[in-house]
């Protein structure tokens, strides 16, 4: 592996981008100190090189990996990379570097100091996803079901499959706003587009008669005499619940204390 | 009654029951109708005690004929009395559902004029939903001791879990406190499950869309501490079950007490959550780390270890099969090893294959090594006979001595209970009670 020079890389925070960036150091021989998506950028005191996206580059890195290092190291880059980890590009770079020299065994060391932070960030992810998939909650507009969500990581296509399959006859639409996209479900079709805002409509009668009815059968089904708020908050953390309908107590409770903390 | 209120009295009278898994059956969505099931489960909250929420767990109604003295649903108990039409309870099931509130609905019920007549009742609603709104979310159902064997067939083939609650550990202490079920009526139904199982495997293997029935299995639940029955009766019980009647799980509630009689525990017990928890703990081992009962608790020693878990108790009676090289013994053996949980043991079998472990790769790996370091051989380390005192010290579960909390927590151990009680400052209590029990177990080595 090339010593690491003293050079960071800037790219358009697109995964082909950083595909580009990958090919830029395999075929310059050297190991940026950094990878950074130009919106992220900061001055530093390392030079800083601006890696153009070019199409033909990403495609050949794409071809590369599962051919050299395997499909299942593909999936592991993708999951990566979309699981928002600081510091994931430098980390992915580094696996791919040495895969590239030991193949597809490289996915099986899980306790190789260069491939274990990978499957701790793909673990992440995968848990995250899995807790929206438990978490959201869906409101009724006039038919249309609509929830938002904040996640660290971007689930989106993540928890496509299984709303799309569960709720096929209906029409939804789950707003991320931290990657301001949605996943949208309609007509049997499902898309993830960018959306800068959104606005759900006023709740409907119907829709208020079915909260409070939640609200009654949670606050109900607890046995007082086993009250354990430790083990409530290890299962569900806090950060979920300001998007979930049955704890708007300790929310405002929440709120109080730093509004901030709860919504980034 | 307003719908409100109802669900209120439906919910508070089902929330004893323990199960609330959505797990067992894999379904995908088919494109024409609401829901799907997921082989995991899915929770979709936790309560203020931290149970998992992950069904519509409620009574089709709370006006029971029986009178079993441990049950708020008892007859002679005044409480309101409440039932759901199958419409509302139908309708109710979906919008939770369509707003992803629930993973489907576990139905129960008191018995209301006979068995057969209560299960006819559940067929009904089950049916509507099923058929009419065609849901094919997960629903798990309860069935009555005493109901025809027709019924149970018709309701198994509705819905994906069937449970049947064994109540209490023994056959006197059912004959005692449930005086209108016997232990045959709770079996009979039990292997009537497991037989229909047996017949739809071999149907679906003949015409694979022959109607399934019950895909997601059995299970059952027994109060703990209403009774003197010991662990390793309970135990041993719950292997049996596991072994004949091929339950997914076997469930243990901590009793509380709910009413004021002469056979039970006063009313001022606190419930045995820690007793509860070995339970749980030493289910596990049976079901995924390959122990037996007889391994986990014995003739001589009835009652789990409060001060450690089943399993590194296990290891301090059995340090002469320890040190184990990670690097060359059996999946089972890493299975033994305190630290090494499921997973951990996965990671390292996979990882073995392609070069030596050494400790540093362990720790990456998710390996405890506060506990496992007395117990492995791997590249580069071996352990240096460290005593056994610091040993019982790693291994103390410190859930028992009111670990990380100020209050007294519902998991201490007795012991520390006790003292609390007496009034000595809860920190002191704690530490005077971990440190006799090192003394006794380094004792017992």
């Amino acid at each position: 592996m090339p010593d690491t020079s003293n050079v960071i890389y800037l790219y358009d925070g697109s995964y082909d981008g950083f595909l580009c960036c990958v090919f830029d150091s395999v075929y310059r021989r050297e190991l940026p100190q950094d990878i950074l998506p130009e919106a992220e950028a900061q001055p530093s005191l390392f030079s800083v090189r601006y890696v153009e996206t070019d199409p033909e580059h990403a495609q050949r890195v794409r071809a590369s990996i599962p051919q050299k290092i395997g499909t299942e190291a593909e999936r592991l880059v993708k999951d990566v990379f979309c699981s928002c980890t600081p510091g994931r590009e430098r980390m992915i770079l580094r696996f791919l570097l040495l895969g590239y020299r030991i193949g597809h065994r490289v996915v099986y060391l899980a306790g190789h100091e260069e491939v274990q932070p990978m499957l701790a960030a793909q673990q992440f992810l995968h848990n995250e996803a899995h807790r929206f998939v438990e978490f959201l909650r869906f409101s009724d507009h006039g038919g249309v079901l609509t929830a938002e969500i904040s996640p660290k990581s971007f689930v989106l296509p993540y928890i496509q499959e299984h709303f799309c399959s569960r709720y096929a006859i209906e029409t939804f639409l789950i707003y991320d706003r931290i990657h301001h996209a949605a996943l949208i479900w309609k007509d049997r079709h499902a898309s993830i587009v960018p959306l800068d805002h959104f606005q759900p409509p006023p709740l409907s009668e119907d829709e208020r008669k079915y909260r409070a009815l939640w609200q009654r059968f949670y606050d109900v089904i607890a046995i007082p005499d086993r009250e354990n708020p430790r083990c409530r908050m290890n299962h569900c953390p806090k950060r979920y619940w300001p998007d979930m309908l049955a704890m708007p107590g300790h929310v405002k409770e929440i709120f109080a204390e730093s509004p901030r903390k709860i919504r980034q | 009654m307003d719908l409100l209120k109802k669900l209120e009295i439906l919910t508070d009278s089902a929330k004893y029951d323990v199960a609330c898994t959505s797990s067992g059956v894999d379904r995908p969505g088919d494109g024409q109708s609401l829901g799907s099931a997921v082989k995991a489960g899915i929770c979709h909250a936790f309560a203020a005690d931290g149970r998992c929420i992950s069904l519509l767990k409620v009574l089709l109604t709370n006006v029971c004929i029986y009178n079993c003295k441990y049950c708020v649903n008892r007859a002679s108990n005044d409480v309101p009395r409440a039932a759901f039409t199958p419409h509302e309870l139908a309708e109710l099931t979906i919008q939770f559902y369509r707003r992803n509130y629930i993973e489907g609905l576990f139905l129960s019920s008191a018995v209301i004029r006979n068995p057969d007549y209560t299960m006819e009742q559940m067929i009904q609603a089950l049916e509507l939903l099923r058929n009419e709104y065609r849901f094919r979310g997960y629903i798990h159902a309860k069935t009555i001791p005493g109901a025809d064997p027709a019924l149970v067939t018709r309701l198994g083939l509705l819905a994906d879990r069937l449970s049947v609650n064994i109540e209490l550990p023994s056959e006197q202490s059912l004959s005692l406190l449930a005086p209108n079920k016997t232990k045959r009526a709770i079996l009979a139904p039990m292997g009537l499950v497991r037989d229909g199982m047996a017949e739809n495997k071999r149907e679906l293997a003949v015409y694979r869309h022959a109607p399934r029935f019950a895909p997601a299995g059995q299970s059952t639940q027994m109060i703990v501490g209403a009774s003197p029955e010991t662990d390793y009766h309970i135990l041993r019980l719950t292997e049996g079950l596991y072994r004949r009647y091929q339950l997914k799980r076997v469930f243990f509630s901590a009793y509380i007490p709910v009413a004021q009689d002469t056979l039970l525990p006063s009313l001022d017990t606190k419930p045995p959550l820690l007793r509860e928890h070995r339970l749980y703990q030493a289910d596990w081992l049976l079901r995924f780390y390959h122990f037996t009962a007889g391994e986990i608790l014995d003739e001589k020693n009835q009652n789990f270890n409060p001060y450690l878990d089943p399993k590194c108790n296990w290891a301090i009676h059995n340090l002469h099969l320890f040190p184990v090289d990670v690097n060359t013994c059996s999946y089972e053996m890493l299975l033994r090893v305190p630290g090494i949980g499921v997973k951990s043991a996965q990671r390292i079998r996979t990882a073995r294959r392609n070069g030596r472990l050494g400790l540093p790769e362990l720790k990456r790996i998710g390996v405890v090594l506060k506990r496992a370091q007395f117990f492995i051989v791997c590249k580069g380390f071996h352990p240096s006979g460290a005593s056994r005192e610091s040993t019982v010290r790693a291994l103390l579960d410190p859930a028992a001595f009111n670990a990380g909390t100020e209050q007294l927590s519902l998991f201490s151990a007795p012991a520390v209970q006790q003292l609390a009680a007496e009034g000595m400052p809860l920190p002191l209590a704690a530490k005077t009670v971990e440190e006799e029990a090192v003394t006794c177990l380094t004792r017992q080595m």
